[in-house]
């Protein structure tokens, strides 16, 4: 059997259009159907037969296009991460399209947060944890959180910060944490508003003249 | 730890055995749940990691779920008693917010936290694990909380600590996810860490 092992030949066209195109569309829903079970069940609930019953097709059409479960579920992760880095990017440009006051900014990061579903952070979360065990998911998570840290970055420098490349991987790692949180605490009370406090109150920081951090951070004993 | 095998060797009463049992499978679970994850973990593999018979366990924990429960209240208790003892361990003179910021980075830094993840993520669909891991967290800002007063001389009664501390604890955790990148490589660790410590200490001296 030859595995096509999740490259399509597309540059072959062997077969009429419409039966390749098919033949994609197929594959695509295989990974689409991965990530949805992935996020639900984890990496070690995710079954060829769940896979491919979401996707609507049959079981057999898991191991046609994938070599192993392993490898569907990989490029489903890498799939995932591509999506979310396109999401990121797209809001960066948006960003820079418009005029906005920095705060305006900062709920607009709020905003991509939490208007995530659940599922999706568990995604990320399950792509996290799989670092360990797939060392060559590394990469696509490095790209996910530099793309966050761009666009966390972007909105620092317009807000005046004094180092928006600091300031930004203490924002980005206050954001993942509060989304490891909601994992378990979805419906916690004035979710919003708890967060949004937190990252003011990092944001500020930011802002403040290095002369006056330098005073508050020598009268804790730095 | 149990004190076990401290003095000359004598017969193990029947309590000391059973309290060594069961600390060997719930330090099992944790490594099952490090290695394998929360779905993937099961009571056959954490009763052969703990070097136990199989009815050891079902003598002791009826399902995973009770298990899992009971490591992650043992594995909060630790953890929290390790972050204090290492500030604690400091000449008075060191015992201060920067310190208990590196000592709760430490604390966050080994695999005990992965565990924890595996856990907060296991946890959207199991209530009582849910239920379990909300405990730990508010334990661990309650602690945090407290030894904080402890070593700041501004603060008052009147002063409320909670949202800085949460912050700095989702700052550090969402961190300490990031650093899974580094793998074994601590130097790439300390410095993503040195950046964000200024900030937060910064946002401590701000709460108070």
């Amino acid at each position: 059997m030859s595995r096509l092992g999740g490259i399509v030949p597309a540059t072959m066209p062997i077969r009429p259009d419409s039966h390749r195109a098919d033949t994609l569309r197929r594959r695509e829903a295989l990974l689409a159907a991965a990530v949805e079970v992935v996020a639900e069940r984890g990496v070690a609930g995710a079954t060829h037969r769940e896979i491919a019953r979401r996707a609507g097709l049959p079981t057999s059409t898991t191991s046609y296009f994938f070599g192993s479960l392993d490898e569907l579920v990989l490029e489903a992760l890498r799939l995932f991460t591509e999506q979310t880095v396109a999401a990121l990017d797209d809001a960066r440009a948006a960003l820079a399209a418009e005029s906005k006051q920095p705060i305006e900014l900062l709920d607009g990061l709020l905003d991509l947060l939490l208007a995530a579903p659940t599922q999706l952070t568990v995604a990320q979360f399950e792509a996290y944890l799989e670092i360990s065990r797939r060392p060559e998911l590394a990469g696509e998570v490095k790209r996910v959180l530099t793309a966050f840290e761009r666009l966390a970055q972007d909105a620092l420098r317009a807000a005046g910060a004094h180092d928006p490349a600091a300031g930004a991987k203490a924002v980005v790692a206050l954001l993942d944490g509060f989304a490891l949180h909601r994992i378990a605490w979805p419906h916690r009370r004035n979710q919003r508003q708890i967060i949004r406090d937190a990252l003011l109150d990092l944001v500020l920081v930011q802002l403040m003249a290095p002369d006056e951090r330098a005073r508050r951070a020598a009268a804790l004993g730095a | 730890v149990t004190g076990a095998g401290n003095e000359r060797p004598r017969r193990r009463t029947q309590e000391e055995r059973r309290a060594s049992t069961r600390a060997a499978l719930l330090d099992a679970t944790i490594e099952c749940l490090v290695q394998y994850g929360y779905g993937g973990m099961t009571m056959r593999g954490v009763v052969e990691r703990a070097g136990l018979s199989r009815g050891a366990q079902v003598h002791h924990f009826a399902t995973k779920a009770i298990l899992v429960t009971d490591a992650i209240a043992r594995l909060a208790d630790n953890w929290s008693a390790e972050m204090l003892a290492r500030i604690e361990a400091q000449p008075p003179a060191r015992r201060s917010v920067p310190a208990l910021l590196d000592a709760l980075w430490e604390g966050h830094s080994g695999p005990l936290f992965e565990a924890v993840v595996e856990l907060w993520v296991a946890g959207r669909t199991d209530p009582e694990l849910r239920a379990a891991l909300l405990t730990t967290q508010r334990k661990l800002v309650r602690t945090v909380n407290a030894t904080t007063r402890r070593y700041l001389a501004e603060v008052t009664e009147a002063d409320n600590l909670q949202p800085a501390v949460e912050t700095v604890l989702a700052t550090l955790q969402g961190l300490a996810l990031r650093s899974f990148l580094f793998g074994d490589d601590t130097a790439a660790r300390q410095r993503a860490w040195s950046r964000v410590r200024g900030e937060l200490i910064v946002l401590f001296n701000r709460a108070v």
